[in-house]
């Protein structure tokens, strides 16, 4: 199955200082891989320039084989790459029902089918229905920004540090439901720093330390050398 | 500076102008007790000049000094603009201004210390009544058209200005030039002529021919152990004279500096001048300003030994010296001293209706920071500085304690000038109100609208009725514009012209005594506002503007079209495909 994420040897800075050195990373279509590493590994740079947000100094960037190492944002958006970033990207001081329609802008959804998407996958998100999204509680805003990237029917779901401020049950509950958004055939790629959560649910897992990705494989071996891999003592 | 009077074989008097801080004191104490005669002011003075019927508006300055010091150095406590001196001192200065109004100032001064001391010594003492006092000064209009003043016998100095022009006539021992008033003590024998010889002179011989040749004859060796003993001054002036003229006829503006040192001696009598003087006439008929000036130095004698100026150079007892070699070759020598001699000139900077010139004689500039390199100054002076009583210096203004206090210190730039004549006249030609147009010229420049302005005026007080432009050629449009309803209104019979660049067809009616309604600058914005933003101007732009947004869209849409893309090494199309429509 040729990847519909694909990144070879990709560089990318901020200013002068280089984070990426060299990534290379296959992303099969519609599974759920978890990019696991520790903090300034580089995890959350190479989502933004997967998702057009940072341009790669150099190296290539592949999305359903197209060379898109140029593209805006907007137009990953548009051709179904969906981004949910760290710290949820909500608007705070519109209510939920705002939020959502808000996002269902792009596509041809109606309000109604926009409401109908979300609340199917999050019924509490009905309950707050006029609530501004700024009231809710951590973990509300969280299913609020999944909503959000689910009305706009996205093909590559990227989520950045999903668990961020949750309680783990919490947790669990979002994974779960980021499995089932899976099964539908979208391809998932989750930022993760708890490694055990999204390993639960993750096809393929990856680590990354210090700009590059020193493991791919599947979640059991990965599980097992995880040790290993974060303090830098093993290579792919 | 001690002045020191004497007669000499022509019956004038002479004064030997001197070096010294104690001397300059006591003339001031002796001008502050002189006869000072300020003629009554005129009740009902004319609004218009007596000429300049043919003239819109004027600007003419005169000035002139025998000899002048200019000293510059920035620790001297006087406020001084860049680029000139901190203390100046001219001798029989004078000075003359008229302007279309009409306004005129004049000033002469004997000795002449600078405008911040004259007329700021008040300041400098902590004290309004403290005036310095050897100066004539009057200005138009004002209480005192006329002042006359003699410091001392011998000397005379008056100030004329009103509706007819300004005049100032400053002289020490020498007969007061042309029509001026008998110079009070003098002799009532008619005034020698000074020695110079028109035409025959430095710039004069280069006109007027050569003159003969004088004979060589052995150096005055007396003369030389004289100064060099010091009992000589550096620079000798003996006998002095300067006029400064301003004023308008017909349709010309005219500014007359001249100056006039009877005998200048130099390093104590080595180098002699006789008869050195210096014109500068500048004149403007509003369309065209004109400058004339003449060096003449008349006669020149070194060590005892006469030289003759001729148009082909100096003629010396060993050759001919042309005249640029004199200055290269005297500045070798001198160099080392920090001493600058600069030989005479005269500079025509006139441009456009203002004609301007300034000629000067021979300028000698020393630097002293060289001097005192050569010559252990600096010691000597701290030990008299030293020697001041700490309560006299207690006594004086803080300024001039401190000025004592750094006196060691100055290293300033000491500038001399023998003879120099500065004169400038710009007019601009009369506003024709009854023809609504600017008379008398060919083709002023658009650029003079500042002055057009004042053509407006003058057209206000003879009660003109149209405004707008119709005359003149050229820059008659701007004059218009401007002047069409400027001041109308300043004598009774004010018009205000309503007239546009270039159009001039309506004007308001005349509004006896009233003002005018509005400054005409206002009227030409407001109406060229909207034109700058509508029509085809204002088409265009917002044409354009729409150009660049579908401009901007379409790259930001297309560029991957248009461009290519940055390619891919690997094969890969180039473009963002549909992720929900791409094929397993």
């Amino acid at each position: 199955m040729a990847p519909i994420l694909e990144l070879q040897d990709v560089h990318a800075a901020y200013g002068r200082i280089e984070v990426l050195h060299g990534v290379d990373l296959a992303v099969p279509r519609g599974a759920v891989v978890a990019l696991l590493g520790p903090n300034g590994a580089g995890k959350s740079t190479l989502l933004k320039v997967c998702s057009g947000r940072l341009r790669a100094t150099s190296g290539h960037v592949h999305l359903g084989g197209s060379h898109v190492n140029d593209a805006a944002p907007d137009a990953l958006a548009r051709a179904g790459l969906c981004t949910i970033p760290e710290g949820r990207g909500i608007f705070p001081n519109l209510t939920v029902a705002e939020n959502l329609r808000l996002s269902g802008l792009a596509g041809q959804a109606s309000a109604a089918e926009i409401y109908e998407t979300a609340f199917a996958r999050f019924p509490r998100l009905a309950e707050r229905y006029d609530q501004l999204a700024g009231s809710l509680s951590g973990g509300e805003q969280q299913m609020l920004a999944m909503a959000r990237a689910l009305v706009t029917d996205p093909a590559v779901l990227l989520v950045d540090e999903l668990s961020m401020g949750l309680a783990p049950l919490i947790v669990r509950q979002l994974y779960e439901v980021l499995a089932q958004i899976a099964e539908r055939g979208v391809t998932v790629v989750a930022v993760e720093q708890f490694a055990d959560t999204a390993l639960a649910v993750a096809d393929f897992a990856a680590v990354m330390t210090q700009g590059r990705i020193v493991a791919f494989d599947e979640p059991g071996v990965v599980r097992r050398d995880l040790a290993e891999l974060y303090l830098g003592g093993a290579t792919v | 500076m001690a002045l020191e009077s004497s007669a000499n074989g022509r019956g004038k008097a002479r004064a030997n102008v001197r070096r010294g801080g104690a001397a300059a004191a006591a003339l001031v104490l002796a001008a502050l007790a002189a006869p000072v005669s300020v003629a009554a002011a005129d009740p009902a003075p004319s609004p218009s000049p007596s000429g300049g019927a043919g003239l819109g508006g004027w600007t003419l300055s005169a000035s002139a000094a025998p000899f002048t010091m200019e000293i510059y150095d920035p620790k001297i406590p006087i406020p001084a603009m860049p680029g000139k001196p901190n203390l100046e001192f001219d001798f029989s200065y004078t000075r003359a201004g008229f302007g279309s109004g009409p306004t005129g100032a004049a000033t002469a001064s004997w000795v002449w210390p600078g405008d911040a001391i004259a007329f700021g010594l008040g300041q400098l003492f902590n004290s309004p009544n403290v005036k310095y006092p050897i100066l004539t000064n009057v200005q138009y209009p004002g209480q005192t058209p006329d002042a006359t003043m003699q410091p001392i016998p011998g000397s005379y100095m008056q100030s004329h200005t009103g509706a007819d022009g300004s005049k100032s006539v400053s002289t020490f021992g020498l007969p007061l030039p042309g029509t001026g008033p008998a110079l009070p003590g003098a002799s009532s024998a008619p005034p020698t002529p000074a020695p110079s010889s028109s035409g025959s002179g430095l710039l004069g011989g280069l006109i007027g021919g050569a003159l003969p040749l004088p004979q060589p004859r052995l150096p005055d060796l007396g003369t030389m152990l004289k100064f060099l003993t010091g009992q000589a001054a550096l620079v000798d002036v003996q006998g002095e004279r300067s006029e400064s003229s301003t004023t308008v006829t017909g349709n010309k503006a005219v500014a007359t500096a001249e100056s006039d040192a009877g005998k200048l001696l130099i390093l104590g009598g080595l180098i002699e001048f006789d008869g050195l003087k210096v014109t500068s006439q500048s004149t403007s008929d509003g369309t065209k300003g004109a400058a004339t000036g003449n060096v003449d130095y008349g006669s020149m004698s070194v060590a005892g030994v006469p030289f003759g100026i001729t148009a082909n150079g100096i003629q010396t007892p060993f050759g001919m010296i042309a005249l640029p070699q004199l200055p290269d070759a005297v500045n070798q020598v001198l160099a080392p001293l920090g001493i600058t001699v600069t030989m005479p000139a005269a500079s025509d900077v006139s441009k456009d209706t203002a004609g301007e010139m300034f000629s000067h004689g021979l300028q000698v500039t020393i630097d002293t920071a060289v001097l005192k390199k050569m010559l252990p100054l600096t010691p000597v002076l701290k030990q008299l500085v030293a020697q001041v009583p700490t309560q006299l210096t207690q006594q004086l203004p803080p300024q001039l304690s401190q000025a004592i206090g750094i006196l060691p210190d100055l290293a300033p730039k000491i500038v001399m000038t023998i003879g120099s004549a500065k004169s400038k006249a710009d007019a601009s030609p009369a506003f024709d109100a009854s023809s609504g147009g600017i008379t008398g010229g060919s083709s002023p420049p658009p650029s003079s609208s500042g002055s057009t302005s004042a053509v407006g005026g003058n057209a206000g007080t003879t009660g003109g009725a149209v405004g707008g432009t119709t005359g003149g050629t050229g820059g008659g449009d701007s004059g218009g514009t401007v002047g069409g309803g400027t001041t109308g209104g300043s004598v009774g019979g004010g018009t205000v012209g309503g007239g546009t660049t270039g159009g001039g067809t309506t004007g308001a009616p005349n509004t006896p005594g009233g003002a005018p309604s509005s400054p005409p600058m206002q009227a030409t914005a407001s109406k060229a506002a909207p034109a700058a933003f509508g029509g085809l101007p204002g088409q265009l732009m917002a044409g354009a503007f729409a150009v660049a947004c579908l401009a901007a869209w379409g790259l930001r849409k297309y560029s991957g079209l248009l461009f290519g893309g940055a390619g891919c090494e690997m094969g890969h199309s180039t473009g963002v495909p549909d992720l929900r429509e791409v094929d397993e």
